[in-house]
């Protein structure tokens, strides 16, 4: 059995800890300042918990295919990948449940994965929260307790 | 007889397990129970082209890669030649990081194969071999102090001008136009540590003035009696070049004042 880097009650404690976002956090992840890597556009955003702790938000869009996406919360210290909102474009196999899945999904980092030799995100579930990539980036922003700037609100488009 | 039976089971099964379906117009995504480390499938489309046929990943893999590593680290240095490597002894060809296999229809079982081996030894990049492990991180350390100080503040392999006159103590990188250079040592492994913490004892007694810093790839790698000599004499360390990249930003941007 391999040792897991993080134990779920670890996850659970990063995934809570609030992350205040600063002023144009939306321009800068899924807006105009996105780049352009080849055939996928870009973006990344450091965050510092409250606790001290530092995040990253990745933001991935394929340019070929725009159901190919991923918004990705990283805890910094390894480059640990806490929770990641993938597109539709490919299938999931969960390999110790022996369950494969078509759809919007989830990634959601597991001590029992890490301990099996796999990635730390490598269990995912099916999701209808979202369609597009603004939807799993708004779910993102929800789910792992970031903190918007004043006078700002998540957005439908 | 048994032989026979099993060749058609197994042939059975294999086939069972690769199917195409129909997305849009001209796209055939192939479904094959290959995974990547994080149990995503790997991203193979068939289109047709005039008479003949293509297999692409629509750029999938490379943007796949790029969760976990600077995707400009796939595009020069060490990764860049493993890369192109791969692709070359397959017949892949990288197009704007869209990797394609021109097939024609009678070579679409064997292309699938040979496409899906282009991009499972593409993804075990992250699994790099020690050497080539090291020379990726001194890249990287290089490329991240290029990104973050001005060239005309910077300098790389730096030898001091009079006590250094046969250029045996080199500094990885000096900020200079300050008081005090900074000089800047990137760490990988145990006798790395060691050569640097008998540089800066050298510099040291040359007493001349200088500051210290250390970047690791990963401090928790160095031995413990290597790590406490060195920390014995170094300033400042920062214990990994990727998880402390916010930190280091910061010091190298109060260190340019």
């Amino acid at each position: 059995m391999a040792i897991a880097r993080l134990s779920d009650s670890d996850i659970q404690q990063f995934i809570e800890e609030k992350k205040p976002l600063p002023i144009g956090f939306r321009d800068m992840l899924i807006g105009r300042k996105m780049k352009t890597d080849d055939a996928h556009k870009r973006s990344e955003l450091s965050v510092e918990g409250i606790n001290g702790n530092h995040f990253q938000i990745k933001v991935r869009i394929s340019n070929v295919n725009p159901f190919n996406f991923s918004a990705i919360l990283v805890f910094t210290t390894g480059t640990f990948i806490l929770r990641r909102y993938n597109g539709n474009s490919h299938y999931h196999t969960n390999k110790i449940e022996g369950e494969t899945i078509h759809g919007f999904h989830i990634h959601y980092a597991t001590q029992r994965y890490q301990e099996h030799g796999f990635s730390e995100d490598a269990y995912a579930e099916k999701t209808t929260r979202y369609s597009d990539l603004n939807g799993a980036f708004n779910c993102l922003i929800l789910d792992c307790n970031f903190i918007l700037p004043e006078g700002e609100q998540l957005t439908l488009l | 007889m048994q032989l026979q039976m099993l060749n058609q089971t197994i042939q059975q099964k294999l086939g069972n397990q690769i199917f195409i379906e129909e997305e849009g117009q001209n796209r055939y995504p192939v479904f094959t129970p290959f995974i990547m480390d994080d149990g995503d499938h790997y991203t193979m489309i068939i289109r047709q082209i005039g008479q003949s046929w293509l297999i692409t990943d629509e750029g999938d893999t490379l943007m796949h890669l790029s969760y976990r590593m600077d995707y400009n680290s796939l595009k020069k240095g060490t990764r860049q030649e493993i890369i192109e490597r791969i692709l070359s002894q397959y017949g892949v060809e990288n197009r704007d990081g869209e990797l394609r296999l021109p097939i024609t229809h009678d070579q679409m079982s064997a292309g699938i194969f040979t496409f899906l081996q282009a991009l499972t030894r593409i993804t075990d990049i992250t699994f790099l071999a020690r050497e080539q492990v090291r020379a990726t991180f001194m890249e990287d350390f290089r490329d991240f102090l290029r990104s973050n100080v001005p060239p005309e503040r910077l300098q790389f392999d730096y030898y001091h001008p009079q006590f250094d006159k046969k250029r045996i103590y080199a500094v990885d990188a000096v900020i200079n136009h300050r008081e005090t250079p900074l000089y800047i040592f990137g760490i990988n492994h145990d006798d790395r540590c060691r050569d640097v913490t008998i540089h800066l004892h050298t510099y040291k007694s040359w007493q001349i003035r200088f500051q210290s810093v250390a970047i690791f790839e990963d401090q928790q790698t160095i031995s413990r009696s290597v790590l406490a000599r060195f920390s014995d004499i170094a300033d400042k360390q920062f214990s990994s070049l990727v998880s402390s990249e916010p930190q280091i930003k910061n010091y190298l941007m109060e260190q340019l004042r």
